[in-house]
């Protein structure tokens, strides 16, 4: 087993492993350091600095989402000192931020808000102006899937993270520095670019800065708050079966994330995230076809397996096993192709059998 | 041609004295630094030249095109030395039209017309200080003496003796025991012991590693790296090539700002001499040690001072400083064991090796040994870069090398350390200066920007121009510099407005604690310093702003009044015609009033009137 | 989506068939570098590629990013959040005489800012912008090094030292003489 290290968060003992940083050997024991720009998923970036504690022996703050947790350190993460710079940083953030949480998609889903609550930050007990309006950054709503309202940015890089680290991508950066810094992908416009559109950066984005365009729901807008039913399953798309969560109201789909598990680990591709729309589409197949005289013609399952299984037993008598060839899609799970494979070979008898896994 | 050992090194050394006795005894020393040009250094070294070709004085003198001798106020200035008895003397403030008295001088009776300047310092690695001289050049002992764009100068100057040393030898681990011993503190600003450094770096056993020259010099007001730079490029390859010896690097970068063109184009030229003569290259003195230097170009960030920010600039990223832990020394550049060291700290390095820790010990303090180079500014009658030891009170250095304040103005201020520096006030004029006395004033080092101030001052004023900056070049990484930064400079200039409550002076306060905690590189850290220095030792300059509005410098425009003193207006009506807002009345040869009310306080009145009739307050 | 790459090069009239001499030796230099198989020490070189065209071109537009993006191998969010976060590039083509003022702390405290702001005046243009006629860019320059003459205002290279504003309308001026 793994060497264990054990410290004190606060005079409360903590034991973690050696890889632990302070923030996630706390997590582990209950005890959550606020943090914004921390995403357990990509590298540690350090940078809202909402995570600081006090490390007996050594000067000054340290981020606890940077700092290895050490056998016999002693954290200090709530005293009255460090919680009073938490409530400047945030005070900060908001007066940077378009706090029109009213209009904001992310209401009620958005850690910034979250931590503004906490802390008692309502527009009246903040020390400082809003600034947001002064800063003239640049959105873009170009890309077809996504929103990126820039007078939300909080500059966490957790999208630019997500993009490089999770997709391989590296579509996103920042542009400019200091005060003028916003995403970008250094296109004049986000279509532009090479992003296809995967959404691994809006489902990283802790506030409403990068958010999905209502694809399944265009003409009302939804909030996490509305959603009646989320299902986690398996996407329908390819042969990978990545994990999703299917949000649906009233048993309809609006919403479609990763589900953070074997093997997508919360990512997904554009198609599983925005090409779920079929589902409702009215044009969609829910019966099978059988042609009669030229024409599809609906069919119950029934007759349409007995049809199926009939003139398969005839081509096989009449021409030969090898005479029939089974194409499998890339839609359908491992297991039902294997099953179809099975079938393929051992009832019909041929080895012709393929996949189009070309989707 | 190659040197291949100390023996080489030496014969050529005295090949070099031979063949200069056939030039003249009498080297004439003129100042081509970036100021010195554009003060028109380069018409007086036609003009000196011209004189002495025309008069067929060759075999008397010897002119030769040095850096800036840090005379900075007097440029274009002019050095003669006489080789025979090691005399000399300086003019300053020179014209073409002076060369041939200057020709002609005999090194005592002064010219008619031309300045001599003083020499204020002396060569500790040379001789004694036996003249009491405020100031001793070490990493300045070639600048402003030699030809930089000649490496036989250099080397004529003990140069490359340190490396063919420290390769024949010394161990690497003797090497940075030297430097360990010597005390060395880096001159980049924060002090760290050079030897320290180079310690960690060298227990790394990664094959790759690399030494970084820091020649980012972004302080505003500060230019000793600079002056290095152009005037001593090889001091900085050789130490370089000695710190890559003794933490077993093989490459070398000198991250450089593009807006240094005269240093670049010196550094390019010593490098290929250098090349040229094996001092950089495969198997240097013949040993199995390879060592080599490239250039790499800052664009316009003062962040990238910053060291893991400089690293990420070179590899071509956006300059963005990275938390530390890990420090550079142990994952630096691509991830290997890399050390940063500052121009000025590597400018040191050789002539510790030549003389020893133990003489660099005997000059500046027990806990800062060695000198440190200032670049001094502002509101001084002699501007310039000197160079004292660490220790030296700053009464010495504003009145005795500077020659007090200008115009007879009231001294206020001294600001050091640029952006992340405070003010110091007359009061702690004779603290002796070295890197902890410093901070404990709430100041800093830095990098050696110093900036004098006047009554003329406002310091809220100053304050908010310091925040400005650190706004204007914050990285953006950070919540508390992005945004503090930019909060505070607004509340500052609320208050320069006259339009701040005692509700601002406490914000201010608690804002400058957090981004001093919170921030993630030393940028963020040190902004709120000449924030926080300002208040402690002006707080009743923040207040009369706050309560009085009022503006005792007359800096801050809106809490300016301005009008006309009756007694002395003639009735010229300059004023009344400038004002763009039309709000000054009177009749010719009458009084003139201003209307308060409608002033826009542009100030246009007050610089026309030619019988200073106009009272600012 | 897509690349649009293609289609944008036609669309805006591109800088490199514009001055295909500039655009080879461009590619040419790029080419002369190390490039190895190892992309994060190609990107070493981009801050080097990114000088090297704007000495050439002036400034750097999108298609001259695209070229060095595709050279060494890079996404162009990885040139252009470089372009953007540096202070010495710019994406817009520069101004015939560059005014720079000092804006460093000596010049400062001598009253940089009233130059600045008599520029500004004069010009009808803000710090950081060229006028119309792309004749003249205004820019704040932080120390350059010319301390003992402050302030120091810099036209294309020429040093203009201890500046009141008084001299501002000369200095300009001066420009429109050279250019007859
Ligand atoms: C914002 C910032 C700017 C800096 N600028 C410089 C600089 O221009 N030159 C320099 O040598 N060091 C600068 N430093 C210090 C470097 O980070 C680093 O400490 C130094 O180069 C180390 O060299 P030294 O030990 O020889 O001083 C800066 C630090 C910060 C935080
Ligand atoms: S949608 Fe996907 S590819 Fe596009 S920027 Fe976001 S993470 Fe990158
Ligand atoms: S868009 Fe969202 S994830 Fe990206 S930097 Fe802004 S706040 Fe962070
Ligand atoms: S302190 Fe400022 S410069 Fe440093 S990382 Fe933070 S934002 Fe960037
Ligand atoms: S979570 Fe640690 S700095 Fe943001």
């Amino acid at each position: 087993m793994e060497k264990q290290i054990t410290f004190t968060i606060d005079g409360k003992t903590i034991k973690a492993s050696p890889k632990d940083t302070i923030l996630t050997a706390a997590e582990k024991n209950g005890i959550v350091i606020p943090n914004l720009c921390y995403n357990k998923e990509v590298s540690c970036t350090a940078a809202c600095r909402l995570c600081i504690v006090k490390i007996e022996g050594r000067p000054g703050f340290h981020p606890s989402c940077a700092m290895k947790a050490a056998d016999g350190m002693k954290v200090k993460a709530f005293t009255d000192e460090i919680e009073k710079q938490r409530r400047i940083i945030l005070d900060l953030l908001l007066s940077a931020h378009n706090d029109d949480c009213i209009n904001c998609k992310k209401d009620g889903d958005c850690e910034l808000q979250d931590l503004a609550f906490k802390y008692n930050l309502g527009r009246d007990s903040r020390d400082f102006p809003p600034i947001w309006e002064q800063l003239e950054e640049t959105s873009d709503s170009t890309s077809q899937v996504l929103d990126y309202d820039a007078t939300k940015c909080i500059q966490c890089q957790r999208c630019i993270k997500a993009c490089q680290e999770k997709q391989g991508k590296g579509i996103l950066t920042f542009a400019n520095r200091g005060i003028k810094t916003t995403v970008t992908t250094g296109y004049p416009q986000w279509n532009a670019s090479l992003c296809d559109g995967c959404g691994e950066c809006q489902q990283a984005c802790p506030v409403g800065a990068l958010t999905m365009k209502p694809v399944y729901s265009p003409n009302n807008r939804v909030r996490q708050k509305d959603i009646e039913k989320t299902t986690t399953t398996t996407c329908p798309y390819c042969g990978v079966g990545c994990q999703i969560d299917v949000s649906t109201i009233n048993n309809r789909i609006v919403k479609v994330d990763g589900h953070n598990d074997i093997p997508n680990h919360g990512s997904t591709c554009v198609k599983g995230r925005f090409g779920l729309d079929f589902v409702n589409h009215p044009e969609r197949l829910t019966k099978p076809l059988i042609r009669k005289d030229g024409k599809f013609e609906e069919a119950e399952w029934n007759e349409a397996l007995k049809y199926t299984a009939d003139r398969l037993v005839k081509i096989k008598t009449e021409y030969g096993s090898n005479s029939v060839c089974g194409l499998s899609s890339a839609r359908c799970t491992n297991e039902d192709n294997y099953l179809f494979q099975k079938f393929m070979r051992s009832i019909v008898g041929t080895n012709n059998v393929d996949h189009c896994a070309r989707l | 041609m190659m040197i291949k050992s100390l023996q080489e090194l030496s014969e050529y050394t005295e090949e070099l004295s031979d063949s200069r006795s056939n030039t003249g005894d009498i080297n004439v020393l003129v100042s081509l630094g970036t100021c010195g040009i554009a003060a028109g250094a380069e018409e007086v070294h036609k003009a000196i030249r011209k004189t002495i070709n025309e008069n067929n004085l060759g075999h008397r003198f010897n002119v030769i095109e040095t850096g800036c001798m840090g005379l900075c106020f007097c440029e274009p200035s002019i050095e003669l030395e006489d080789t025979k008895n090691g005399k000399s003397i300086i003019f300053g403030n020179v014209k073409p039209e002076n060369s041939e008295k200057i020709l002609n001088t005999d090194f005592q009776s002064e010219p008619k017309e031309i300045d001599i300047i003083e020499k204020g310092w002396y060569y500790p690695d040379e001789a004694e200080n036996t003249d009491n001289y405020l100031q001793a050049k070490i990493a300045l002992r070639n600048t402003g003496r030699i030809n930089p764009e000649k490496i036989d100068d250099y080397i004529s100057h003990s140069g490359y003796k340190a490396l063919g040393r420290v390769i024949q030898d010394m161990k690497p681990e003797d090497v940075i025991d030297e430097i360990t011993k010597s005390g060395l503190r880096g001159r980049g600003g924060g002090g760290f012991p050079t030897g320290k450094k180079w310690t960690f770096a060298a227990a790394q056993s990664t094959e790759e590693k690399f030494v970084i020259c820091n020649a980012d010099e972004g302080d505003p007001g500060a230019f000793m790296d600079r002056a290095v730079l152009e005037g001593d490029p090889h001091s900085v390859l050789e130490a370089m090539t000695i710190a890559g010896y003794a933490i077993n690097a093989t490459k070398g970068f000198i991250y450089i700002r593009a807006e240094y063109p005269l240093a670049i184009e010196r550094l390019e030229l010593a490098i290929n001499q250098s090349r040229e003569m094996g001092f950089l290259g495969k198997n240097i003195f013949n040993s199995n040690f390879s060592f080599d230097i490239e250039l790499r170009f800052g664009a316009g960030a003062f962040v990238c001072g910053e060291e893991t920010a400089l690293i990420n600039s070179i590899q071509g990223l956006r300059g963005m400083p990275s938390n530390k832990p890990p420090y550079p020394a142990v994952e630096g550049l691509w991830q290997k064991p890399t050390i940063v060291n500052n121009v000025e700290t590597f400018a040191n390095i050789s002539t510790i090796i030549r003389k020893g820790h133990e003489w660099f010990r005997k000059i500046g303090t027990e806990d800062s040994p060695g000198t440190k180079v200032f670049a001094l500014a502002g509101k001084i009658q002699n501007v310039g870069l000197i160079e004292v030891p660490m220790g030296t009170t700053l009464k010495n250095i504003i009145y005795d090398i500077g020659n007090g304040i200008a115009d007879n103005k009231k001294f206020k201020a001294v600001q050091t350390g640029g952006p992340s520096g405070g003010c110091i006030t007359p009061d702690y004029l004779n603290t002796p200066i070295d890197y902890d006395s410093l901070k404990k004033l709430g100041s800093m080092m830095g990098s050696g920007g110093m900036i004098v101030m006047d009554e003329d001052d406002c310091m809220v004023d100053i304050a908010r121009f310091f925040l400005d900056f650190t706004v204007d070049e914050s990285c953006g990484k950070c919540v508390p510099c992005r945004i503090g930064g930019k909060q505070m400079c607004g509340l500052l200039e609320k208050i320069t407005k006259g339009k701040g409550t005692e509700k601002d002076l406490r914000i201010l306060k608690s804002l400058s604690e957090t981004i001093k905690n919170a921030s993630l590189c030393g940028l963020g850290m040190t902004a709120p310093n000449p924030v926080i220095s300002t208040m402690k030792y002006f707080a009743h300059e923040y207040e009369e702003h706050v309560y009085d509005k009022k503006c005792r410098a007359g800096k801050c425009q809106e809490l300016i009044t301005y009008s006309v003193i009756p007694d002395k207006c003639v009735g010229c009506t300059a004023c009344k015609k400038i004002c763009p807002v039309n709000c000054i009345s009177g009749k010719v040869k009458e009084p003139h009033f201003i209307n308060s009310d409608k002033c826009i306080k542009c100030g246009e009145c007050y610089r026309v009137c030619k019988f200073n009739a106009i009272s600012k307050s | 989506m897509g690349c649009q790459t293609c289609t944008q090069q036609q669309e805006g009239g591109s800088i490199l068939s514009s001055f295909p001499d500039k655009a080879s030796e461009l590619e040419q230099h790029i080419d002369s570098l190390e490039i190895t198989h190892n992309i994060s020490r190609n990107r070493g070189h981009l801050i080097h590629c990114l000088h090297k065209a704007q000495e050439l071109f002036g400034y750097l537009p999108e298609d001259v990013q695209l070229l060095i993006a595709k050279k060494l191998r890079l996404n162009l969010s990885d040139v252009y959040g470089v372009i953007s976060f540096y202070s010495f590039f710019t994406t817009n083509p520069p101004g015939k005489y560059k005014i720079n003022i000092c804006l460093g702390t000596a010049c400062f405290v001598k009253g940089a800012d009233k130059i600045l702001k008599e520029f500004e005046k004069r010009l009808g243009i803000k710090d950081g912008e060229t006028t119309e006629d792309l004749k003249f860019s205004l820019g704040g320059l932080r120390c350059v090094g010319a301390c003992s003459l402050a302030p120091v205002v810099i036209v294309n290279g020429k040093v203009y030292a201890k500046v009141d504003p008084g001299m501002v309308e000369g200095i300009i001026k001066d420009c429109d003489k050279e250019q007859k």
